[in-house]
């Protein structure tokens, strides 16, 4: 469980996150949905302590995150974001047990991890040798979910994972994870500006423009009961480029 | 900024760097027997002269102090005679442009030294054939007065005080001391005439001692560094630094007498003239000259004021000037008064001989010590100064400046500087000359290599939970090696060139070959250390080619960097 309390940071006098206080309940997928700019990746940078807060606090599972806690609350956080953010210098392999062999796990304890990981995240052992530049997107990014999992941390914080795929490769992995997340109870915090990534993953949507939370809900809600012209002009915006399909909101959506 | 690599280019560039850098002060001074434009020097004569209304006398005077206070000498000499008009050419260049200016009448008279004069101007084989040289004088149509007095040949010189105490006054005492430690010039070292003749003729029980460079010994021998040195007989640091020049009992060195050298037929053209010029004859000795010498580079006094006192009989007499500092100024060390040229190259042998000398092994194993121990030193604190400067904006407007100053100092002054502040010659200066010069790339590219690493792959570090530490060693380091090694290679390769200059401060190396070729103006021995050196550069070379295939990671290898985008 995650709460913040009048959590805000601006960049150069820039509001990125407007005081935020909330609680992401544990084992559910919540995703931070909106335009660029509007601050869901600076929570998500927050959440993992990439970004200094200017005030406010971050509580996780009874931790408050400070500088004596980070290191201990990033071995239990997984981070995955665009393109996977790779090490090119080290191999599929060496880049998922980076940390366990920083920790001095036991060689036999990294090669189990390894294993139960790959087959998670469907990494081919072919791909385990290779370096990141010789693989595709769709396996880099399996790559960096491998790695996240390797310490089977209970939080998940996903910033636009899929944005850089293909739609065929981004479709299916979408699938793949929502099952994933599903099986193994994380809670998953997930960044995208995309709807349709948002209405098949999650069990909670924040909406958000320019540093606020607009409105927080399903995708049901966001549809039915948009809180703002905001949320009608931004669904409209998506639902148009699919003419065929119905307001209703796509298949596939939890519950 | 980009980071920097090491290619033949920068090689062959630091080569010539420091060839130029480390071309001794002698070497202003060596002879080199060229045809010089004649015409040329007329040119200048004309241009600057005005037109006579009396016959006019032309002094002329090669480049270093004694040769420029000779000159005025014979001018206010000349000009006491009140028969012709009296102009003084000032350090028009080395023998063979004096010569040529001599021939084409450009000047009328200039001071020589018949060592010089019987090698180098007339080639006779045997300098002491005064029939000979007669006969080439006038060939040429020149004569030449009898000695001035003083005798600027080569000399071995002690410190007083401990020439006292060992009662050492001749050189053939020297024998007695076999503990005593010399430092000799290259040029000395390499000559004909110089120290493997003059160990025989005196049975000297020292091996082949390091050679110096001559602007620096006296420093080292007043720091109380070396015992016993070479030095030209006139020498005004002989004075400064308070040395007992040892007597030559056994009459080895030969004979650099000053005469004038004048064009045939001024006896007739200006005969009082002449006759005042000839009045000169026996009236310099020694210890006069090297006084003289000693007003200009140590007291500072303008070389016509030096040249007024000696014509107005107030000859400075030895002792009276203020004694040494630790060094020679910058100034002095370029124009120390040699007083006289290099007969030329010591000997034909040929290259691959002169090559595989059996010094070779020795050079070679000084000069990758040299290279390899100051590249080390360069790394341990050129690679946390590169990390600090990525890390610091401060460190990089500090750091930076400060390790790139130290590359725009000469050689020659930082090692100047370091004997003084180290009070010692040899290795320690010099290696720290060489760890000075290192820090720059190594410290550049550190900094630019992991400054070039995404912000993404830096937060996937930190988001990881891997500390600074962690962080540092296994991925920003990794990251940035190649940058690093490239920036490691550039140093070696710089420091294979610039270790020659290490020669001039006893440290040894191929620049021992450089040294002692630049002052003989010997191509072949030049080449022997210039060779080897380049060779060196290029292993060095593919040695960090070979070593950046081993350690850095695939993916990153070459100039191509990838950080993992298709």
């Amino acid at each position: 469980m995650i709460h913040t309390r009048g959590l805000c940071r601006s960049f150069g006098g820039r509001l990125a996150l407007a005081p935020l206080t909330t609680t992401f309940e544990r084992g559910r997928v919540t995703v931070l949905l909106g335009p660029s700019g509007c601050g869901k990746s600076t929570l998500l940078r927050l959440l993992i302590g990439l970004v200094e807060p200017d005030a406010g606090s971050i509580e996780i599972d009874g931790v408050l995150l400070g500088p004596a806690t980070i290191v201990a609350l990033r071995h239990r956080t997984g981070y995955v974001i665009q393109d996977g953010g790779l090490f090119p210098h080290l191999t599929a392999r060496d880049n998922i047990t980076l940390l366990a062999r920083h920790l001095r796990w036991e060689p036999a304890r990294i090669r189990e991890r390894l294993a139960a990981v790959a087959e998670l995240a469907r990494i081919a052992p072919r791909l385990l040798d290779q370096y990141p530049s010789t693989l595709s997107g769709g396996e880099r990014q399996r790559i960096g979910i491998a790695r996240a999992l390797l310490p089977d941390p209970p939080l998940l914080l996903c910033d636009e994972p899929l944005s850089a795929l293909d739609p065929i490769t981004r479709s299916g992995l979408q699938d793949e994870l929502r099952n994933l997340f599903a099986a193994l109870g994380k809670t998953v915090l997930w960044v995208t500006h995309d709807l349709h990534e948002a209405a098949g993953l999650a069990h909670d949507i924040l909406l958000m423009r320019d540093g606020q939370v607009v409105q927080r809900g399903g995708i049901a809600d966001l549809l039915a009961r948009p809180a703002d012209p905001f949320v009608t002009l931004f669904v409209r915006a998506q639902q148009g480029r699919l003419p065929g399909e119905a307001a209703g909101g796509p298949a596939g959506a939890p519950r | 900024m980009r980071p920097v690599r090491g290619t033949p280019v920068a090689l062959l560039l630091a080569l010539v760097l420091a060839l130029a850098q480390g071309v001794p002060p002698a070497c202003a001074v060596v002879a080199a027997p060229t045809a010089v434009p004649a015409a040329e020097v007329a040119a200048a004569a004309a241009a600057t002269g005005p037109a006579p209304a009396r016959p006019v006398l032309v002094i002329g005077s090669k480049r270093f102090t004694e040769s420029y206070i000779l000159g005025e000498i014979l001018r206010r000499t000349a000009e006491a005679a009140g028969e012709a008009q009296v102009r003084h050419e000032q350090g028009l260049g080395n023998t063979g442009i004096v010569q040529a200016a001599l021939v084409s009448g450009s000047i009328d008279v200039y001071v020589e030294y018949s060592g010089t004069l019987a090698r180098e101007i007339l080639r006779m084989e045997d300098p002491s054939d005064a029939v000979a040289m007669a006969r080439g004088l006038q060939q040429r149509g020149l004569a030449a007065s009898r000695p001035l007095g003083f005798n600027n040949t080569y000399a071995l010189a002690m410190p007083q005080a401990l020439a006292a105490r060992l009662g050492v006054s001749r050189i053939s005492d020297l024998a007695a001391h076999p503990s005593l430690r010399l430092g000799l010039t290259q040029e000395f070292i390499g000559r004909a005439d110089g120290w493997g003749g003059l160990r025989a003729r005196y049975a000297l029980p020292f091996g082949t001692p390091r050679g110096i460079e001559h602007g620096l010994k006296f420093g080292a021998v007043a720091a109380g560094q070396l015992d016993v040195i070479d030095v030209y007989s006139t020498d005004a640091a002989i004075e400064r630094h308070g040395l007992r020049v040892l007597e030559d009992d056994r009459g080895y060195f030969p004979r650099y007498d000053a005469v004038l050298l004048y064009r045939a037929g001024l006896e007739r053209r200006l005969p009082r003239t002449h006759a005042a010029l000839l009045a000169l004859e026996g009236r310099l000795d020694d210890a006069t000259m090297r006084a003289l010498n000693a007003r200009a580079e140590v007291g500072g006094e303008a070389f016509a004021a030096v040249a007024a006192r000696f014509v107005a009989g107030t000859i400075p007499g030895p002792g009276t000037l203020p004694a040494s500092a630790a060094l020679p100024s910058p100034g002095a060390m370029q124009d120390t008064g040699t007083g006289r040229d290099a007969p030329g190259s010591a000997a034909g042998r040929s290259l691959p001989g002169t090559l595989f000398d059996q010094d070779f092994l020795r050079l070679t194993v000084e000069h990758l010590v040299l290279v390899f121990a100051s590249l080390g030193l360069s790394v341990l604190a050129g690679v946390p100064l590169g990390i600090w400067c990525a890390g610091s904006a401060a460190a990089r407007r500090w750091v930076l400046p400060a390790v790139g100053l130290v590359q725009t100092v000469p050689s020659l002054a930082l090692l100047a500087f370091l004997i003084t502040l180290y009070a010692r010659i040899g290795m320690l200066p010099a290696l720290t000359a060489l760890f000075l010069y290192g820090l720059l790339p190594i410290v550049r590219n550190t900094c630019a290599g992991l400054e070039a690493i995404p912000q993404s792959l830096r937060d996937s570090a930190r988001a990881l939970g891997l500390p600074r530490r962690a962080r540092l060693l296994r991925v920003e380091l990794p990251l940035a090696l190649g940058a690093i090694l490239a920036g490691i290679q550039t140093s070696a390769v710089i420091n294979v060139g610039t270790a020659t200059i290490a020669a001039f401060i006893g440290a040894g190396g191929y620049g021992e070959r450089i040294a002692t070729g630049l002052a003989l103006n010997d191509g072949t021995l030049l080449l022997a250390g210039a060779l080897p050196a380049a060779t060196l550069a290029l292993l060095v070379q593919g040695l960090f080619t070979l070593m950046e295939e081993r350690l850095v990671a695939p993916p990153l290898r070459g100039t191509a960097r990838s950080s993992g985008g298709t």
